[in-house]
């Protein structure tokens, strides 16, 4: 029987998304209908933008209720969100992208903005919305070959959290900056005898169990100073040396038990009560990012901190915006769009309706003003924000592809953990799926 | 005069199948033939698809280790699963086939599992029994012996995927059951006169005058397991290191994770050869061991 279903799910969708895409090859003149338009909204007319974010209910109430107050404000401009989870989003859009029919306002990351900007599917935001605010380290995420795109919504920042309860026990405390890549092994080791049968020090890093998490080992190169795991412009820049040497220094903490064997780490569920290593404390370190700290504590309040990563020759860290805004080319009101998006981004009142529900809020002003309103677990992640923005590497948007050799990278990660393949040809493996899957 | 009113009988009979045969057409008929198309081009549902010819399918038979690994992984999965799967569910049916005071509530509780292990949140659940501190483990503690955890290591993932899949063996039980209800009593009766064992009852009565049922069993649950995709794309992932990368699941990942939806298309193709072909030496054999009952033996 279940069976049966899975395989109608996937031929349904599969079905759905042929049909959808054969209907979609006849609009012609995009260019022409926007400048059309743009004339009726400048007379004042109705306009109703098409708007759409993943998140979670709470990013959606409080996205819904910004809207409202938004059409309240502007009587003449409606909104017709669609909004949903993350694990079809981004199937649902390029579906909606292939029939020709992106709303007008859309939530992109960094993983794909590179992807729908050089498609040419996204408006030049340089002009029209006032990105003054806004920290030139978030901003340059936003743009691809110079131009901006991307409005970032909130800031995000990579750290390493800690069960700071146990910490407190064991008498470690973590400087404000962090400790260096030395500091942080040296720690481990000596704790780690410390420990009750069955828990570890820290995270393996080497080994990826999800989408996306080439970044466990790129906050190692950055802090070797050997730069992200690709250039700006989208060029493989994993160091072969740097590489071989991140996985020998964690066959070599999991061989000593600092690290947990490779079948505990492959469990890992992320924010699973049960499954989530760090939450269920088998582990007492690790790497996420600072807007998934909130996950964390609301399972166990007071429980966790964050540092900055670690550092060596250089800083490790960087920041990240947690998601842009962009405009659907397109879109029939560009103007109202921006006008929209600069209101959501600069405005006092659309940030006391939002908080936190994208991250930090990205304009200074708006945050001094929500600042004392906000909880605990809000300020970490501000307090956060403030300690790793100085010496944050600058990031730049992720290559069109990036998120499929990502799926690769978890592979051949754990290829290397459970001794099936050697660091030495998980390096050229790499470099081969990057050739293969990276297209620029 | 006879042939003209045939031909008006299965116009009508068309006409009424009308609304499901125009759905079969468009969602169905129409979509398969664009994939054999986008079998042969490359094409990421955001740009206009292009020509490669039978690029995809060299690609996939030369250059994709993980095309090899699913399909170990599949193979063995159907392999070892059917088999066990049917066994289970044979043995559970004739087990039921009595006449006992409350059976009716027992079938509803052997059942069950069936109702409810294809949800989610089985295949979430099954994460807390095979984990590190699951049930297995606990259970192995009581008897000093360390568990580990099965679901994380490459060596015994498929094997808990397929103890889910076996759970499941309720529709298959059910379709037993009308079978050996179906099976003559003077059959038994017979035997029993002859001085037939229980097991030779079995294997000489229950056994043949079951096998079209047998046949109907495998062949659905074959074509099923191929397609097997919720448990493990829940469960597992398809890792660790590819252990339980099904191949509904790298067909599912190229085309909706990686956008490739012309190396899907090609994907998929190959999966329905291989199915067709499994299911064709399936029937090819049954002659062999089916016994129909109308054709006499």
């Amino acid at each position: 029987m279940s069976k049966a279903r899975g395989f109608g799910l996937g031929a349904t969708a599969l079905a759905v998304a042929l049909t959808v895409t054969a209907c979609g090859s006849s609009n012609s003149n995009d260019s022409k209908e926007s400048a059309g338009s743009q004339e009726s909204s400048k007379a004042g007319s109705s306009v109703k933008l098409g708007i759409t974010w993943a998140g979670s209910q709470v990013r959606h109430d409080a996205t819904l209720a910004a809207l409202d107050l938004y059409s309240k404000n502007n009587p003449n401009v409606t909104f017709e969100p669609s909004y949903m989870g993350f694990d079809t989003y981004f199937t649902k859009l390029a579906t909606l992208s292939a029939a020709r029919n992106l709303p007008d306002i859309m939530q992109i990351d960094t993983g794909n903005l590179m992807d729908y900007a050089l498609r040419d599917q996204l408006t030049d935001l340089s002009a029209g919305i006032d990105t003054s605010n806004i920290n030139d380290k978030l901003l340059s995420a936003g743009k691809v070959n110079g131009t901006l795109y991307g409005i970032p919504l909130g800031a995000n920042a990579i750290t390493f959290m800690y069960n700071k309860a146990a910490f407190d026990k064991l008498g470690i405390q973590v400087p404000e900056k962090g400790f260096t890549w030395d500091e942080w092994l040296k720690i481990a080791k000596e704790t780690q005898p410390k420990l009750e049968k069955g828990k570890y020090f820290m995270m393996d890093l080497s080994m990826a169990t999800g989408t996306t998490e080439s970044d466990k080992y790129e906050i190692y190169q950055l802090a070797q100073g050997k730069g992200f795991i690709h250039t700006p412009d989208g060029k493989f820049n994993i160091d072969r040396d740097t590489y071989l040497a991140f996985n020998k220094l964690f066959a070599d903490l999991r061989k000593e038990g600092v690290v947990p064997p490779a079948d505990v780490t492959a469990g890992h569920k992320q924010y699973d009560p049960q499954l989530d290593l760090f939450m269920n404390g088998t582990i007492l370190v690790q790497r996420d990012y600072s807007a998934g700290f909130p996950n964390f504590e609301s399972v166990h309040p007071g429980q966790y901190a964050m540092a900055p990563v670690p550092s060596a020759s250089n800083a490790g860290g960087f920041m990240l915006p947690s998601q842009f805004f962009t405009v659907s080319k397109a879109s029939k009101h560009p103007d109202e769009a921006k006008k929209f998006i600069d209101w959501f981004v600069n405005d006092k009142e659309a940030g006391r309706t939002l908080t936190l529900a994208r991250g930090v809020p990205v304009s200074k002003p708006v945050l001094d003003d929500l600042t004392p309103t906000l909880d605990s677990s809000a300020k970490a992640q501000i307090d956060i924000i403030d300690r790793v923005a100085p010496d944050a590497n600058p990031f730049s948007s992720r290559p069109k592809g990036f998120g499929a050799w990502t799926d690769e990278w978890t592979k051949i990660s754990q290829a290397v953990a459970f001794d099936k393949m050697t660091p030495e040809q998980a390096y050229d493996e790499l470099k081969k799926k990057w050739d293969e899957i990276v297209k620029l | 005069m006879k042939r003209r009113r045939n031909r008006d009988l299965s116009m009508t009979g068309y006409l009424y199948i009308a609304p499901w045969l125009a759905g079969f057409l468009i969602l169905t008929v129409w979509p398969m033939i664009q994939s054999i198309y986008f079998s042969f081009t490359d094409y990421s549902l955001l740009e206009p698809a292009r020509w490669v010819g039978m690029s995809n399918y060299r690609n996939i038979f030369t250059d994709d280790t993980s095309f090899v690994h699913s399909l170990k992984a599949t193979v063995l999965f159907v392999f070892l699963s059917v088999p066990l799967k049917l066994a289970a569910a044979l043995l559970i049916a004739i087990m039921m086939n009595r006449k006992l005071k409350g059976m009716h509530f027992y079938r509803t509780v052997i059942y069950f599992p069936s109702l409810i292990g294809a949800s989610v949140a089985v295949a979430i659940l099954w994460n807390n029994v095979f984990g590190v501190q699951g049930l297995v483990n606990q259970l192995l503690s009581v008897f000093h012996i360390e568990g580990k955890n099965w679901i994380g290591m490459p060596e015994t993932a498929l094997g808990t995927l397929i103890v889910l899949a076996v759970w499941q063996f309720g529709s298959s039980m059910v379709i037993f059951l009308a079978g050996l209800k179906q099976i003559p009593g003077e059959y038994y009766e017979a035997a029993a006169v002859d001085g037939a064992g229980k097991l030779r009852t079995f294997f000489q009565v229950t056994l043949p005058l079951l096998s079209p049922i047998l046949l109907f069993n495998l062949v659905l649950q074959t074509i099923g397991s191929f397609q097997m995709f919720t448990q493990a794309f829940i469960v597992t992932k398809g890792g660790p290191v590819e252990s339980t990368y099904m191949y509904a699941l790298l067909l599912f990942d190229k085309a909706f994770a990686h956008f490739q939806m012309g190396y899907a298309s090609a994907l998929a193709w190959i999966l329905l050869v291989i199915i067709a072909a499994v299911t064709a030496l399936i029937f090819a054999t049954s002659r062999a061991w089916v016994h129909y009952e109308t054709e006499g033996s």
